[in-house]
């Protein structure tokens, strides 16, 4: 920032000239919010705008990126326990009545008309009179050293329960999968903010120059709802969204030279090019071609990069088994243990999102008594790989595994239509879910927060998904309330306006 | 009153002012019939029409905060004498509502057949009634009761059901409702509007819907939003302008036109400053005031304020509000036709160019980088206006939520296939990928400003996918057409991309890489060259 007196003084000695005083005036400026996005990004200009150090009246955290690679690894502002995130997004919402939140009050009631005080005032989805309860559909033992209470659908999941810290009182503000979902990864419930991948690589960049550093990858057969709104960058520059990877076709979009371009041939055209693009330079002396340069010889990398990380065939076939992993397939197996090769590579943030746990019980594949059987066998075993693989390669320590849905489901059985239904499930529940946290920074073997008797709202320690994000950057080294980007006249930030706190009782 | 249901839902009576009300309790079941029955008054001793209220659950809120409203598919009613003898069902001729255009016929309340009828449709903020005139006046003896059941079949996005969630019932024993049945006057007048509602419909015309304000006594009252959230309402707020700016002119009513009036008026210079700059930052690549989507206090101030406010002047009087001359005026300005070669004594002083001391050089926009590559290929399509249309997208991207949404990709030999970006189809949730690489917004909110930037995953795109590939190759054959000779071709080729003449260094280059392509003996030549034109620096910036 240019202090007062310097500016004064300058002032002074040119006082007649115009230019020199709209430099002054353009430098006061500068000082204010709007340096950012005045600037076009990989420039030198927003790297000048950030040696102004314009922002520090504000406490304001400004990532200062390598003036040519917007995804320069930066160190955050505060100790970080964590250095990337895997996050594994149950889409459609698990419930946490037959995995982990075990309720036997619940099983007393199964088959009873739902009170009335659970239903005032609320509204569902698609649970309409009044509905029965329903009990557990599944058996629950406790497990490890930890004690934690597991259902008999995640049998090796259970086996790694003392490294994990699970949350059994998360809230949310929204009922349906979209605005939930958008929730969960934005902060906020309509499209267009940034996704926590990107406020987490434009805050701490990537550890791969060779590799995008917030990845995404599906499984279920079905895109998310609301798409790619959920990696989305949003108002941050778009060098900051999810790069989505593809089981089928390009493992990412255009990674494959056109039929006929030898990757020789590639290396020559990209050598031309460059020295064309020099000549540009020299001519216009603009920064951004220097940029343009960097960044195509970042896409040459990436064409052997991406396909080497993402080809899971190099594994040795005891880690595949491990997993569960066929390559070729698409599959949970396969993208947990591309979590973990991505991970290892020093991507910065990696997205999982698996389809199909919506267990309404409106058809046999989302019956709680049918299809969430599958689901289950197919994230159980891979979940749990992942845990002990990351473990094992002393990686857990500074990783942090997620694992979440995007709310919970009722104690109450839905009623679809107000009439039993053929298969058992139950509807969307925004009061209390359970999401569980593994790795760095967080505590082993713990239980945080209880949900009432029945499972349905939260009633002890309730953390909102707002908490969950403040203590997700605070484990990443940043301050929620300072990791804030100017747009449409507000500080956005991932926590948005309402308070948000760090959830100090499971920090490690 | 009693009020009974056939389904989950549950209902209660209430006595308010004068009358008994019923209303639902917690959630309602889909398909719900709602049997009120009730004594009639004392003074009724011959029952000619029944009047049928719905209201919302929660009359006060939703003047503010509509709710979901009902469907009556059917009514039927029975008078049931006080002896508890055998019931006499009741028969209506017609429904009269109190819309004069309803969405659908109320008379489908008596038919049937369909499931619509009498309805506050889809949402209800105030009661609504329909009057059900009885075929004959029918006499009624003391103490006796009408049942009156309400059956509800719509329901809306699978999971609202469409049913009446309060509600109250009024009888009438005025003979004047038989009268406006048999009424032959009415009856010429309704058979007249039927035919000229039919020949109307002949008329082809656009189906768009208009919005128009509500009557004064049915208005939406408009609340501050705390946060911007618009359950949460704080003070109640009148049509009018902040107290920042000029108020609107009392004399014009509807406030809608005061507005219209207010934005162009003289003592507004705001309307065409903002218009001015936004301009200005189309063609200079950033505006005079910066923030164009924020001319408030938290937006920052223009560059050049008096040549903000010049231009803004002339583009309203001078220019008439006209763009053409203004772009023209921009255009042809000293400030625009400068150099955009970087002076290294200024790059430290203004490194953005804040000062105009050289010409614009920034990336074009996300639709230009393509519609050029195809311009310049040779390959796009003038056709205009029509519907969108569906360019190549790479495999497993799209796949939207509904599966009757298809992409046919246009074929190679249909001109759809290259098409203006601006005729691409859009789908929030699914952008077309080569926008989102280069930063066009995904239309979630209103964006009048694009960053910038500049990655790797805009590289692969401009080198590998499919379109640009088919520019590449289409450039090619371009060029053949263009020369004989390789090295004539490139030079052509150069000066089409970039519209100057390529040094000799240049040349040689191009012209080496063709060679040494050659001997690599992989795909075309010179598509790989005019894959390099396409992706110069020079071609992609502005």
């Amino acid at each position: 920032m240019i202090d007062f007196q310097t500016m004064h003084s300058m002032k002074n000695a040119s006082r007649n000239s115009l230019a020199s005083e709209l430099y002054a005036n353009s430098l006061q400026r500068s000082t204010r919010r709007h340096f950012l996005r005045d600037s076009t990004l990989g420039l030198g200009a927003i790297w000048m705008a950030m040696q102004q150090n314009q922002a520090s009246a504000r406490n304001v955290v400004v990532p200062q990126h390598s003036p040519t690679n917007p995804l320069s690894p930066i160190d955050p502002p505060l100790p970080a326990k964590v250095k990337r995130v895997i996050f594994l997004h149950m889409i459609g919402a698990p419930s946490q009545l037959e995995l982990f939140d075990y309720k036997p009050e619940l099983k007393r009631l199964d088959g009873k008309d739902c009170p009335q005080s659970f239903l005032e005032g609320k509204r569902f989805a698609f649970i309409q009179g009044t509905p029965k309860m329903l009990g557990p559909q599944y058996p629950f033992e406790q497990h490890g050293d930890s004690g934690a209470w597991v259902s008999d659908r995640m049998p090796h999941l259970a086996k790694q329960v003392d490294d994990i810290c699970f949350i059994k009182s998360m809230q949310t503000d929204q009922f349906n999968h979209g605005p939930a979902q958008l929730m969960v990864h934005t902060g906020q419930t309509r499209m267009g903010n940034p996704s926590i991948g990107s406020w987490v690589t434009w805050g701490l960049g990537s550890e791969n120059e060779d590799l995008p550093g917030y990845m995404v990858l599906l499984s279920g057969g079905r895109l998310p709802r609301v798409g790619k709104a959920l990696w989305s960058s949003g108002f941050l520059p778009s060098v900051y969204q999810g790069v989505q990877c593809r089981s089928k076709g390009d493992p990412v979009l255009n990674i494959s030279d056109p039929q006929g371009t030898t990757r020789e041939a590639r290396r020559a055209m990209l050598d031309s090019l460059n020295r064309l693009n020099q000549t540009s330079h020299e001519t216009f002396g603009d920064p951004e071609t220097i940029t343009r340069i960097a960044q195509y010889e970042m896409a040459f990398r990436m064409q052997s990069a991406v396909p080497d990380a993402m080809d899971i065939s190099k594994e040795p076939q005891h880690v595949l088994d491990s997993y569960g992993a066929e390559p070729g397939k698409e599959s949970f197996a396969n993208n947990c243990l591309l979590a973990r090769r991505l991970a290892q590579q020093g991507v910065r943030f990696i997205q999982l999102y698996d389809w199909g746990w919506d267990s309404h019980g409106a058809g046999k594949n989302e019956a709680l008594n049918e299809g969430f059987k599958d689901k289950c066998k197919q994230v159980d075993q891979p979940t749990a790989a992942l845990l002990a693989d990351l473990k094992a390669n002393g990686m857990l320590e500074d990783t942090l595994v997620i694992w979440s849905g995007e709310f919970g489901r009722t104690p109450m059985r839905e009623n679809r239509g107000g009439t039993e239904m053929t298969f058992v499930g139950r509807d969307h529940s925004p009061s209390a879910f359970t999401l569980w946290m593994a790795g760095g920074g967080v505590k082993k073997g713990m239980t945080y927060g209880e949900s009432d008797e029945v499972g349905y709202t939260a009633a002890v320690n309730p953390v909102h998904l707002r908490d969950f994000h403040a203590t997700l950057l605070h484990l990443l080294g940043f301050d929620h309330q300072s990791l804030v980007y100017p747009f449409q006249g507000l500080d956005q930030k991932l926590t948005g306006v309402k308070p948000a706190q760090v959830i100090d009782g499971i920090l490690a | 009153m009693e009020a009974s249901t056939n389904k989950a839902t549950k209902v209660d009576v209430e006595t308010v002012g004068d009358h008994d009300e019923f209303h639902t309790v917690g959630t309602v079941a889909r398909n719900t019939d709602i049997t009120l029955r009730s004594p009639l008054p004392d003074s009724v001793d011959s029952l000619t029409a029944i009047r049928f209220t719905g209201m919302p659950l929660d009359p006060e809120k939703a003047i503010s905060d509509s709710e979901w409203g009902f469907v009556l598919s059917h009514v039927d009613a029975k008078l049931i004498p006080a002896d508890g003898g055998e019931p006499t069902p009741i028969e209506f001729a017609d429904v009269i509502s109190d819309e004069p255009d309803p969405f659908h016929d109320p008379n489908g309340s008596l038919n049937e057949k369909s499931n619509h009828g009498f309805a506050a449709y889809t949402r209800i903020h105030y009661p609504r009634s329909a009057a059900f005139l009885l075929k004959e006046p029918l006499d009624v003896s003391e103490g006796s009761q009408i049942e009156f059941t309400i059956k509800h079949r719509v329901y809306m996005l699978s999971a609202f059901s469409l049913v009446t969630r309060r509600g109250h019932l009024a009888v009438s024993s005025d003979p004047e409702f038989q009268a406006l049945l048999n009424d032959e006057s009415l009856q010429a007048q309704r058979k007249e509007l039927a035919e000229l509602k039919s020949r109307r419909n002949k008329i082809e015309s656009t189906t768009v819907p208009i919005l128009a304000e509500r009557e004064s006594h049915l208005a939406r009252p408009s609340h501050v939003f705390i946060r911007g959230l618009f359950l949460t309402k704080d003070k109640q707020v009148q049509p009018d302008t902040p107290q920042s700016f000029p108020p609107l002119s009392a004399g014009d009513q509807p406030p809608r036109l005061a507005l219209a009036r207010w934005l162009v008026s003289d003592e507004n210079p705001l309307t065409a400053r903002v218009a001015v700059n936004r301009v200005w930052a189309q063609l200079f690549g950033i505006g005079l005031v910066a923030t164009e989507e924020d001319f408030g206090s938290s937006g920052e101030a223009p560059s050049h304020p008096q040549l903000l406010d010049d231009l803004a002047l002339r583009f309203k009087d001078t220019h008439q509000w006209k763009f053409k001359p203004l772009i023209r005026e921009l255009v042809l300005s000293r400030t625009y036709r400068q150099s955009s070669v970087v002076r290294e004594d200024l790059m430290d002083v203004d490194p953005a160019n804040r000062l105009f001391a050289r010409g614009p050089r920034h990336r074009l926009d996300a639709e230009t980088v393509r519609d050029q590559a195809l311009a310049i290929s040779g390959l796009l399509s003038d056709e205009m206006h029509g519907p969108p249309v569906h360019p190549p997208i790479p495999d497993g991207v799209w796949t939207p939520f509904a599966a009757w949404d298809k992409w046919n990709t246009a074929k190679v030999d249909d001109g759809d296939r290259y098409r203006r970006s601006l005729y691409t189809y859009t789908k929030r949730s699914i952008p077309f990928p080569m926008f989102a690489a280069f930063d066009a917004p995904s239309r979630e909110f209103c964006t009048p400003r694009r960053l910038r930037s500049n990655t790797p995953v805009q590289a692969l795109m401009t080198l590998n996918d499919q379109t640009f590939a088919e520019c590449a190759s289409a450039f090619a054959a371009h060029m053949r057409t263009l020369a004989d000779e390789p090295s004539e071709q490139i030079r052509l080729g150069f000066v089409r991309a970039t519209c100057r003449e390529p040094s000799t260094d240049e040349l040689n280059e191009l012209v080496g890489l063709h060679q040494q392509l050659g001997e690599l003996e992989t795909g075309d030549p010179l598509s790989m060259v005019a894959n390099v034109l396409l992706n110069l620096d020079e071609v992609l910036m502005k």
